[in-house]
């Protein structure tokens, strides 16, 4: 599974990072992928909102009970935790996969990559890559006191880290 | 599990309406549950997902080595998304009619189902039903009862195995 | 369940925390506080917002280092929200738990009583009569919990009751939560 490219979106949905990885995808100008990134924002959001008629009633129940189950008390050690219980978390197409992860805090970490492989296991390892960058994002982005919230990343720190994980020499 | 499948015809109005399939209860439930705000929002999900897929690799030329002067600038479909309670799947023909298939997340591949609902039932019993018409009016559903009832066993013959 | 939770806290404390001088940080702060001291002209309660500004400001990027590394998830209840406080936020970053205790009937506040505060190591408030009655000389730690739960969503009162530094008998923060911000949780969670 080569990893095509990042995206990163603040709260209110607006790109704040975007790099591209291994070729495969067109370059498309910088308003193109703000519009890309509002769309999937809200497309994530309408996610949620037509989830199938069975699974409406009891949704309060499903999510109370996944809420217990997934609560850091009964799971202490780092869990994959994605605050993402009802909107968009994968895309499939011909040519690339979608996989959207969603911290508490609102940001959304966009990961382009190539079809290949099986289904679930992929999954499983987009999940952990995604959570990776997370960490890297928490440490080299937040960290930096002349970074302003919720505004376009220029860390090149933050630059290189994922490059160093996404693009294995 | 199958929770329902929906029909778009290429002006986006909604051909069929959501049927509940609950496997285990056995029998759905056919253009009763018109929520039409239901149907606006999958589209519209449908729709941008589609320009999405589209605008990322609208340039893949793919080389034909069967023909090998030709480059065919083959479209990259949208397959299908998920969320954690669900997945679509989505198939989209030529002529623009767009069928959606909402299932549980676990069943990955639902492509060649929803291409055998388009050739065996909706060519059959539609397309080919000179009295039913082509370009369906805003509000106008699929009345052909013999469709209705040959996709509601043919579904829940897949949610059984 | 709070077992586990506090030997989760104790295995991240371990091996997934850089560890830094405890002196270098209690002096750095130290001077902190005491240039805010000369700068604003010894007006304690300007430096009491300063900190809590300060605070803040640091609240809003921390809890994200906290949630990356923790993987933590939604709190239930406003409860489990002071156990994770004390037991795995302050653990981490401070390597001290301090005791969730004076909980209201509606379980809408809470008080953090701390039995040791490295931030305030070998210090004592200047002589001049007005710091022992003004000034909370930790309350940078009010405005990062303020700003850590504001971007989970909650809305949060943070302030000191006690300190020690102050005469009393211990050091008490005392945390009221004013409301969920239901309309800022991120599309997709119920």
């Amino acid at each position: 599974m080569t990893i095509y490219s990042l995206y990163i979106l603040n709260k209110a949905g607006g790109l704040i990072y975007q790099q591209d990885y291994n070729p495969g995808l067109l370059k498309l100008s910088a308003n193109d992928y703000l519009v890309l990134a509002g769309t999937i924002h809200g497309v994530h959001a309408i996610a949620s909102k037509i989830t199938p008629f069975s699974l409406r009633d009891d949704s309060a129940a499903a999510g109370q009970s996944l809420l217990n189950t997934n609560s850091f008390l009964n799971h202490p050690l780092p869990v994959n935790y994605t605050s993402n219980k009802t909107g968009l978390n994968f895309i499939q197409t011909d040519f690339f996969n979608i996989y959207l992860f969603q911290s508490l805090t609102g940001i959304k970490f966009i990961l382009v990559t190539s079809p290949n492989g099986v289904l679930s296991n992929n999954l499983t390892n987009a999940e952990l890559i995604l959570r990776k960058i997370y960490i890297i994002f928490s440490d080299y982005v937040m960290k930096n006191p002349f970074y302003n919230l919720e505004m376009p990343i220029r860390c090149e720190l933050f630059d290189l880290k994922t490059t160093q994980l996404l693009k294995p020499v | 599990m199958i929770y329902s499948l929906w029909i778009f015809d290429r002006h986006c109005i909604i051909q069929q309406d959501p049927k509940a399939a609950r496997p285990l209860v056995g029998g759905g439930t056919v253009n009763l549950n018109n929520d039409i705000d239901s149907a606006k929002l999958l589209f519209g999900a449908l729709f941008s997902l589609r320009n999405i897929a589209s605008k990322l690799t609208s340039n893949v030329n793919i080389i034909d080595n069967t023909s090998s002067d030709l480059d065919f600038q083959k479209q990259n479909y949208l397959r299908s998304f998920a969320t954690q309670n669900y997945r679509a799947h989505y198939f989209e023909t030529l002529s623009g009619l767009k069928f959606v298939l909402l299932t549980d997340p676990s069943i990955q591949d639902m492509q060649k189902h929803l291409h055998e609902i388009y050739t065996n039932f909706y060519v059959e019993y539609v397309a080919k039903n000179a009295l039913s018409p082509v370009d369906f009016k805003p509000g106008e559903l699929i009345g052909s009862e013999k469709f209705i009832n040959s996709v509601d066993s043919y579904i829940l013959s897949l949610s059984v195995t | 369940m709070s077992k586990a939770v506090r030997t989760a806290a104790d295995e991240i404390w371990k091996n997934r925390v850089e560890k830094i001088n405890v002196e270098l940080f209690t002096l750095t702060y130290g001077s902190v506080v005491s240039q805010l001291c000369r700068d604003l002209n010894n007006n304690y309660c300007e430096v009491n917002k300063q900190l809590e500004i300060m605070g803040e400001n640091i609240g809003v990027r921390l809890i994200e280092d906290f949630l990356a590394r923790t993987g933590a998830g939604r709190c239930n209840s406003f409860k489990e929200t002071g156990e994770i406080i004390s037991k795995v936020g302050f653990k981490i970053f401070l390597n001290i738990v301090p005791q969730v205790t004076n909980w209201t009937d509606n379980g809408k506040q809470f008080s953090l009583v701390f039995d040791e505060n490295p931030l305030a190591e070998f210090v004592e408030l200047p002589d001049d009569g007005k710091a022992v009655k003004e000034l909370w000389y930790s309350n940078v730690l009010c405005g990062v919990l303020k700003g850590a739960l504001q971007m989970v969503q909650l809305d949060v009162d943070v302030s000191f009751v006690s300190d020690v530094l102050r005469g009393h008998d211990q050091t008490e923060i005392k945390l009221r939560l004013i409301r969920y911000l239901k309309d800022e949780i991120p599309a997709g969670e119920d």
